[in-house]
């Protein structure tokens, strides 16, 4: 059974890992895997040095102890939002489900390598969050070598609970959702419910005792233990406590040995329960409505956007968080002592336009929504329709669903802050244009980095290479401005006026690159 | 209706897939293309829909070139795949309607071939449901449908009757004749030669990417069958 395990673990990562995306001709393949190769490193560097720079300010000021809980719980939480929109389709949504069933292996075989191919991505990520830490921390701090093992040994064991809680999370709110007749809806809304909760859990920290401020150590040990109570058996096991390490080695296995138990114990049931379809065979010819071919389109590009519950939760969700963090800001009146930051509010008031570009420049629909088509592509590129109206459609809904969330937060914020004329212009202006480029960049890298084999949407819409350099391309614009406004004297006034211009050359570049692609070239 | 002349098609890689191909479909034929697997016919057919660029030759539709005037001739024929790929997502009403809205058909006539064609088809009743709850044979009717819905002078179809049940298979070669008694063409590929014999009056045979046969049926016979014809060359 290993090694079929192995074999299908393998074809499953070969899904995952930006597959199918580079292209065949042997030049472009070459440049376009070295392009993508290059912005990895740069987000792996990214990483590394936060990961760095926060372990070492975390040891400069005396909390060494805490580095490596700290670390492992901010990798553990990574995950389980990171995983809980994708390991339920990942594990049984994919197209290959018929296919791999007929052939002589086990449910057990099928769930294991899923989950492997999983844990594998997981394992990378986790590395590169505690692995810098955990160098800092031994060049700085010069733990035993046992430390230094036991610490390497757990960041393989990190991943698996909350792989598995992602796991079973996805499976409860699948299963509750293929009840009803919009069932995808039902996905949507249980998954951001689950998602607010898990965050509300997590970051509600106000009912800590506040005898316990002044002992740093003890709040962020404290605090660690809340936002995942496995932590407590790994802060201790990292203390010195071999029984304790043994038992958050020995939890991590038996959760996760546990859930994939079930799961294979009822596979067949599950994927029959998980993607049960409502059949009614009682249609009566009704009166249709006609539309324009763009509105047909973009009726089209709307459903298939929510017939896709990982594409929804990994995009939508965050301008649904941007209005709740724009509404809270509104509501709460005394921010300083709130985020016990002094000065916070005037902070966040100059960095406004900046703080709502940020979820606009990192949420693209159009950078997946070309894969999507997969199979289907042959489709849209038979019609009598211009490629370019169909690519409007598409970057039409990531703006549908991005101006108006973008604008409420504006005016909110502008509202709240009783911003001048100007820094209202920016305030509308900046978040606009960082929208109008996630729509147009995501859809010209889209274009270049396709992948329409995809077995399972996770696979375009989490793991390809257009989503990755379209968040951490979006990332990017908004952190070097917020950093220059921070550490230069530069006025806002000039900054957002450079930056305005800047995003509007990028839109027009990527613009005229959609322009210029035509949809029969990747039928080729 | 149908030129297509010295078209090739090489592929990535240097393949060539197809060979410096002509033929000539007039009004009113229903052309069969036949040919062992690999021997080029999907290549040409996607061609001829505009959905495969080639490298050389030139295939007119009604006197428009595909490469140059596209949408013109997209709008003119329909294209049936081999595979029933279409959106899962939508429920069959929704997709005809999309479709009928992409060819600018008019409400009454929409509403009319829909009508007609489902309960040709037998499955009207089924429109309301999602597409991903259909089999492979009730997509494969979908599609044939969503092809009628604008009338199409030309229709162009990639083995067509795989999947469709015996009395579907049936309903589709009269509406194929009744097509071409009212001046359509039609251009399809078949494995199924018996059928291709009796609906064809005009046939080609592909092989290795060069057309080695191509005529009127009954001229290209002679006194043997379609399947001899087949294997004969096939052989040489």
């Amino acid at each position: 059974m290993i090694r079929k395990c192995v074999k299908l673990t393998k074809v499953q990562l070969k899904g995952i890992v930006f597959s199918g995306q580079f292209g065949a001709k042997r030049g472009q393949k070459a440049a376009k895997a070295a392009t993508m190769s290059l912005v990895l490193a740069l987000v792996g560097l990214v990483f590394i040095f936060y990961s760095a720079f926060f372990s070492w300010a975390y040891i400069m000021m005396g909390l060494s102890e805490t580095v490596m809980p700290l670390m492992m719980t901010v990798s553990s939480i990574m995950i389980l939002f990171t995983t809980m929109a994708k390991a339920s389709s990942f594990i049984f949504s994919s197209r290959d489900n018929d296919l791999l069933m007929s052939l002589p292996v086990t449910n057990w075989a099928i769930i294991v390598s899923r989950f492997a191919s999983l844990y594998i991505y997981e394992t990378v990520i986790t590395a590169v969050i505690m692995l810098p830490a955990l160098c800092v921390y031994s060049f700085l701090c010069g733990p035993s070598p046992v430390f230094v093992l036991g610490a390497v040994i757990s960041m393989f064991f990190v991943p698996l609970v909350p792989l598995a809680i992602a796991t079973v999370i996805g499976i409860v709110i699948t299963y509750i959702a293929a009840r009803f007749k919009y069932k995808n809806i039902v996905v949507m809304v249980l998954g951001t419910a689950a998602f607010l909760a898990v965050m509300y859990f997590s970051f509600n920290i106000s009912s800590v005792d506040e005898t316990k401020l002044l002992q740093m150590n003890t709040l962020i040990m404290d605090m660690v233990s809340r936002l995942y109570p496995l932590a407590a058996l790994y802060i201790s096991g990292m203390g010195g406590n071999f029984l304790a390490y043994a038992g958050y080695l020995v939890v991590s296995i038996a959760v996760a040995g546990i859930i994939i138990s079930l799961i294979a114990w009822r596979f067949n049931r599950l994927c029959a329960a998980l993607t049960a379809h409502r059949v009614r065979g009682n249609f009566k010819m009704t009166q249709l409505k006609t539309g324009t071919v763009f509105g047909s389109l973009l009726k089209r590009e709307f459903k298939r956007y929510f017939s896709s519950t990982i594409y929804v939760l990994n995009t939508a969700l965050i301008y649904v968080l941007l209005i709740i963090g724009a509404v809270a800001l509104f509501f709460i009146k005394d921010l300083d002592a709130v985020l016990n930051i002094p000065e916070a509010g005037t902070m966040i008031g100059a960095l406004v336009p900046l703080l709502i570009a940020f979820f606009a420049g990192i949420t693209s629909t159009t950078s997946a929504s070309l894969s999507l088509e997969g199979k289907n592509l042959w489709l849209v590129a038979s019609f009598p329709v211009r490629s370019i109206t169909v690519f409007h459609a598409k970057i039409g809904l990531n703006l549908i669903l991005g101006i108006p969330c973008v604008l409420i937060a504006a005016v909110l914020c502008a509202v709240r802050f009783q911003l001048g004329f100007t820094d209202i212009v920016f305030t509308v202006l900046i978040p606009v244009l960082f929208t109008l480029l996630a729509a147009v960049g995501g859809m010209a890298l889209n274009i270049h980095f396709p992948n329409f084999t995809w077995t399972n949407e996770a696979a375009v819409v989490k793991q390809g290479a257009a989503p990755t350099i379209t968040v951490f391309g979006g990332m990017a614009l908004v952190f070097i401005p917020g950093a220059i406004l921070f550490m230069t004297q530069t006025p806002s006034l000039v900054l957002y006026t450079i930056l305005a211009v800047v995003l509007i050359i990028l839109i027009i570049l990527f613009y005229m690159d959609v322009r210029r692609t035509r949809l029969v070239q990747f039928l080729d | 209706m149908l030129e297509i002349k010295n078209y090739t098609k090489i592929y990535k890689g240097g393949k060539r897939a197809v060979d410096h191909l002509n033929l000539t479909i007039e009004d009113g034929d229903i052309y069969g293309f036949i040919g062992h697997n690999g021997a080029g016919k999907t290549t040409t057919i996607k061609a001829v829909a505009g959905i495969l660029d080639f490298n050389e030759g030139e295939i007119l539709i009604n006197g428009k070139s595909i490469q140059t005037q596209p949408l013109e001739c997209k709008q003119e024929m329909a294209y049936i795949p081999d595979n029933p790929d279409i959106y899962e997502y939508m429920t069959g009403i929704k997709y005809l309607n999309f479709i009928a809205d992409i060819y600018g058909v008019g409400k009454k006539e929409r509403e009319e071939r829909i009508k007609k064609y489902g309960d040709l088809f037998e499955i009207t009743q089924n429109l309301g449901d999602m597409i991903s709850s259909y089999s492979h044979g009730m997509k494969q009717k979908l599609v044939l449908i969503s092809a009628l819905i604008h009338e199409p002078r030309l229709l162009i179809l990639d083995e067509p009757f795989v999947g469709l049940d015996p009395k579907a298979s049936l309903t589709l070669k009269n509406l194929m004749r009744e097509m071409c008694r009212e001046g359509c063409s039609i251009f399809f590929s078949t494995h199924v030669l018996e059928v291709a014999q009796k609906l064809c009056n005009k046939i080609a045979i592909i092989k290795n990417g060069k057309l080695v046969v191509c005529g009127d049926m009954d001229t290209v016979l002679g006194d043997s069958s379609l399947e001899d014809v087949f294997m004969e060359v096939s052989e040489s």
